[in-house]
């Protein structure tokens, strides 16, 4: 059930560059769930074996639910058909882990919502099971035209807010969204447009990019919070890539969104590519480097470290010759990246806990090089 | 609440802003004609290559199918979804507010002195087909070539290929820059 969320015990560490803020904070939700560390979130292929696996188990887990206006109008306000939208593009591994419903909602044509609709999305939103009231993100699509779409979305916000009472509790509080559309300048008009409710808890779109602007929307974000002495915050970055694609390494550009004070990293939510099925281990994906916080090819020794935590966490003895192995070993692949990731920001909440000086250092050394010269510190 | 509304005028204030040089360049290479995904990688790449920036704004890399930037395949995505490109089996095109945005900043946004030449090296490239793009920038730039799975075909192609009339291996690379960088039309023969 939709709760009242709360942030507490900010630790925050600055670099005098300007370059990054590193906050952990506390996010409580309710009166039983909390989450103190950095996490990535839990996403739909993470089962219970790595979850399980975990040394800090409380994560954001993140419903995401993308959907078209016509499959929000199919759905109806039928209850049923809702949830099993919702259980089949999610995974619910634990009760105490705060759940979060992130509506994307795409718009095509020139259908614009109705009264109707934003009835459904309420009904969404206020599914048993989510904790969170996060205001959902609009996509337009080419029939929308440009110069509309801001506005669209300030109004979506707008008449969103105007019937929150009618579903949930008065005190309840609610999070704000940032499509990925949205420019830097007009954002102090949302935050006026969400009035009173002041949110403190923030989710910005990425839309399945790399952070490579945090002197944009994220500096003003924390810009806006500072003027306001808000320092109880917790950021969230939706459908967050990773890393570059290309042949090189890449940076952990998911590890490296922390120096933006981000809190929660929400997986990469890619589109639909025509599937091409990998011929070795260098073609199966990247393989999360905790050494060298990066994003690698597949070599001989990552495949070894690979190998070894497929036996570890599955019992599944893999060859090294990539073609004896029958299984799809992708999805694998994912979850060993979710469980070094998570551990690796698990790390990192403790050196800031800790003021582990050297810890936070390394990960600031670590930075992709195009980032260092950016500021996120605005005056 | 009174609902807020922008003049075009102001959004395109807004979007400038925020776009990065990457998202500028895109916006430069791409028309209203649509160009090729493969065209605006080679392109960028070609601009990358002739101004020999120092801190690349795209990144590219050799990869299956030659010099490859995922920063320009991020942008071009972005900015289809943004509603200032749009996509069709064609490739990307400018939608009318992306032509807009792109006369706005070239009137208004201080642009990279060297970002104003693009227009140099697509007029240079104007009547050069895709697959001859690419062949060019395989033989120029071999060091984008090298891990392409397509090497053998597009060598192929260059030996069938001359170059202002000429064999491609006569003309050197500071003569096919100088070509680029001044907007002097290069023409493929086979």
């Amino acid at each position: 059930m939709v709760q009242k969320y709360e942030i507490k015990d900010p630790i925050p560490d600055e670099d005098p560059s300007g370059n990054s803020i590193i906050k952990n904070v506390t996010l409580r939700s309710g009166s039983n769930k909390s989450l103190s560390h950095f996490s990535k979130c839990i996403e739909r292929t993470t089962d219970v074996k790595t979850w399980g696996r975990l040394e800090n188990k409380d994560l954001l887990n993140e419903c995401y639910i993308d959907l078209t206006l016509d499959k929000l109008r199919e759905l109806d306000s039928d209850r049923k058909a809702q949830e099993s939208y919702i259980y089949s593009r999610s995974k619910f591994l634990d009760k105490n882990m705060i759940n979060v419903l992130m509506i994307k909602l795409r718009i095509d044509g020139n259908d614009l919502l109705n009264s109707q609709d934003y009835e459904y999305i309420n009904a969404l939103l206020s599914w048993s099971r989510n904790d969170l009231y996060i205001m959902p993100v609009l996509e337009f699509g080419s029939g929308i035209d440009h110069s509309k779409r801001l506005e669209c979305y300030n109004n979506f916000v707008i008449e969103m807010l105007s019937q929150k009472s009618s579903w949930i509790n008065d005190d309840i509080n609610i999070g704000m969204s940032i499509p990925s559309f949205y420019p830097r300048r007009p954002l102090a008009d949302l935050f006026e447009i969400y009035g009173d409710e002041k949110p403190t808890f923030v989710a910005i779109d990425f839309n399945n990019s790399r952070m490579d602007k945090p002197d944009g929307v994220v500096a003003t974000v924390l810009k806006h919070f500072r003027e306001y002495n808000e320092e109880n915050t917790f950021m969230y970055g939706v459908n967050l890539k990773p890393y570059k694609k290309g042949p090189g390494t890449s940076s952990a550009w998911d590890i490296y969104a922390v120096n933006a004070s981000f809190n929660a990293i929400g997986p990469a939510h890619s589109k639909a590519r025509p599937v091409v099925l990998p011929g070795d281990w260098g073609s199966m994906g990247r393989i999360f480097d905790s050494d060298e916080i990066n994003y690698p090819r597949i070599d001989e020794s990552h495949r070894d470290s690979f190998i070894y935590w497929m036996s570890d966490s599955y019992h599944v003895d893999l060859d090294q010759d990539f073609e004896k192995n029958s299984k799809s070993l992708y999805p694998y692949l994912k979850r060993y990246n979710f469980e070094m990731t998570n551990n690796m920001l698990g790390e990192i909440s403790t050196a800031i806990k800790e003021c582990d000086k050297d810890y936070v250092k390394n990960i600031r050394n670590h930075m992709p090089d195009e980032m260092k010269s950016k500021k996120i510190i605005r005056n | 609440m009174n609902l807020i509304a922008y003049s075009e005028e102001k959004l395109l204030e807004f979007d400038s802003e925020d776009l990065s040089d990457t998202d500028a360049l895109v916006i430069l290479i791409v028309d209203s004609n649509p160009v090729m995904k493969t065209r605006l990688q080679k392109l960028s790449l070609l601009y990358d290559r002739l101004y020999n920036k120092t801190c690349s704004i795209t990144d590219h890399n050799a990869y299956f199918f030659g010099g490859y930037s995922d920063d320009i395949e991020e942008s071009a995505v972005n900015l289809v979804d943004s509603g200032i490109l749009k996509e069709d089996r064609q490739g990307y095109s400018l939608t009318d507010y992306g032509l807009k945005l792109k006369k706005f900043i070239k009137d208004e946004k201080t642009l990279d002195s060297e970002l104003k030449n693009i227009d140099n090296l697509k007029f240079a490239l104007s009547e050069v087909p895709d697959r001859n793009v690419i062949g060019l920038t395989y033989h120029f730039y071999e060091d984008t070539a090298i891990n392409s799975t397509i090497k053998n075909s597009v060598e192929r192609l260059n030996n069938s290929s001359r170059l202002n009339d000429a064999p491609m291996s006569s003309m050197s690379k500071e003569e096919f820059e100088n070509y680029l960088r001044n907007g002097k039309k290069i023409v493929i023969t086979q």
